[in-house]
């Protein structure tokens, strides 16, 4: 069967079954690197997308569950030429190691952002408590997403 | 496991596992070859074509069997290429891990890929450019000592200039390695040493291809 989803602004149907994870569908059929798939078990944060701009984790989000819900995942954010100040701060910070949680550090904290433009760093450790990264930039990644916060309250 | 194993520390394990990788690659190829033992990844890899290539434009393009693993070699090896051919950052590209292109240089573990792999980039950038100098000299009529480079551009004492891009037609890199020139002396370097810029990190943010599980086949599905 095919279903049909609306993903970073566009229209999109895929041939899949309702249980299928939206990972799977993000990865597989539209070839979106973005999301990653790290536990599969909700447990990790890599996969996270946003749905109506709440993060999710996609790995165990059934796509006959989604409707008429927006996704957005961090290639809809922005690009390397023209990057959300987020992805722009996470560049200036170099808060990377290897770099396979990131897609969830940044989903995540775009969601916090979205509800809470100006948190304390308090408030983005708990934001990030449950994507878990298990190299060494976790300081990094607190600093850039207040750099964001601070960076996109600039604009406004 | 038992107990010394245990007492290893991170390092010593990392070198441990390099070694087992090494005496395994290493055995069949260096028999009655060479009497001379080229240092790291060279040993295996000779051919100094293997390693770089001079663009048209004068750029660099170096090749490397080991892979970014988020540990940075992305970013560090074009830097140590960088310094040894005497060429800005931004004028070295790199391939890696491209079977058909780059030498094998085996794993990507151990902490080996500095030591063996910048070893031999290293090694082969200075010879690539004592050659580009070499080949200056001939064109101008003058010995090597009497030139200087800096940014890819040859200098003669008279003031005579000649760009990589005018030289990278007539180098030829298909020849075995002498391991003999030496190494721009760390004094000299400028590049490495120097925190620049991650080049992996842009598209690790932006759902860029990273990974491995991002190369896309035809019909080839990942599931779990």
């Amino acid at each position: 069967m095919a279903i049909s989803l609306k993903v970073n602004g566009l229209q999109r149907s895929v041939p899949a079954e309702a249980d299928t994870p939206l990972l799977y569908v993000l990865r597989n059929d539209l070839a979106l690197n973005g999301a990653k798939f790290g536990c599969g078990l909700s447990q990790c944060g890599a996969c996270t997308v946003l749905l109506d701009g709440r993060a999710v984790r996609s790995c165990v989000t059934e796509i006959g569950t989604i409707g008429e819900a927006e996704i957005t995942t961090i290639e809809g954010l922005g690009t390397v030429d023209t990057p959300h100040p987020l992805q722009q701060a996470f560049i200036d910070l170099q808060a990377a190691q290897c770099g396979y949680c990131i897609n969830g550090m940044i989903m995540t904290a775009k969601d916090l952002l979205d509800q809470n433009p100006h948190p304390t760093i308090t408030e983005v450790r708990e934001a990030l408590a449950q994507n878990l990264c298990r190299c060494g930039t976790h300081g990094r990644i607190v600093r850039a997403v207040l750099r964001a916060a601070q960076n996109m309250g600039k604009k406004t | 496991m038992t107990e010394a194993a245990l007492k290893l520390t991170r390092r010593q394990f990392g070198k441990a596992m390099g070694t087992v990788v090494v005496a395994f690659s290493l055995a069949p190829r260096l028999a009655g070859a060479q009497t001379l033992k080229l240092p790291g990844s060279l040993a295996n890899n000779p051919m100094l074509d293997a390693w770089l290539r001079i663009n048209a434009d004068g750029s660099a393009t170096i090749f490397t069997g080991k892979v970014e693993l988020g540990q940075g070699i992305s970013t560090a090896l074009v830097q140590i290429a960088a310094d040894e051919l005497d060429l800005p950052l931004a004028r070295v590209e790199m391939i890696s891990g491209d079977t058909a292109q780059t030498p094998d240089e085996g794993y990507t573990s151990g902490s080996q890929s500095i030591e063996n792999g910048g070893t031999a980039m290293r090694l082969a950038c200075a010879e690539a450019r004592a050659l580009l100098v070499d080949h200056a000299a001939e064109r101008l009529g003058l010995e090597a000592e009497a030139l200087t480079v800096s940014e890819g551009v040859i200098t003669a004492s008279d003031g005579r200039k000649l760009g990589y891009d005018d030289l990278a037609a007539g180098l030829d890199l298909n020849r075995e390695i002498t391991g003999t020139v030496a190494p721009n002396p760390l004094k000299g370097q400028t590049i490495v040493g120097r925190s620049v810029p991650r080049r992996d990190i842009p598209a690790k943010v932006t759902g860029g291809a990273a990974y491995i599980q991002d190369i896309r086949l035809p019909r080839w599905y990942m599931a779990a």
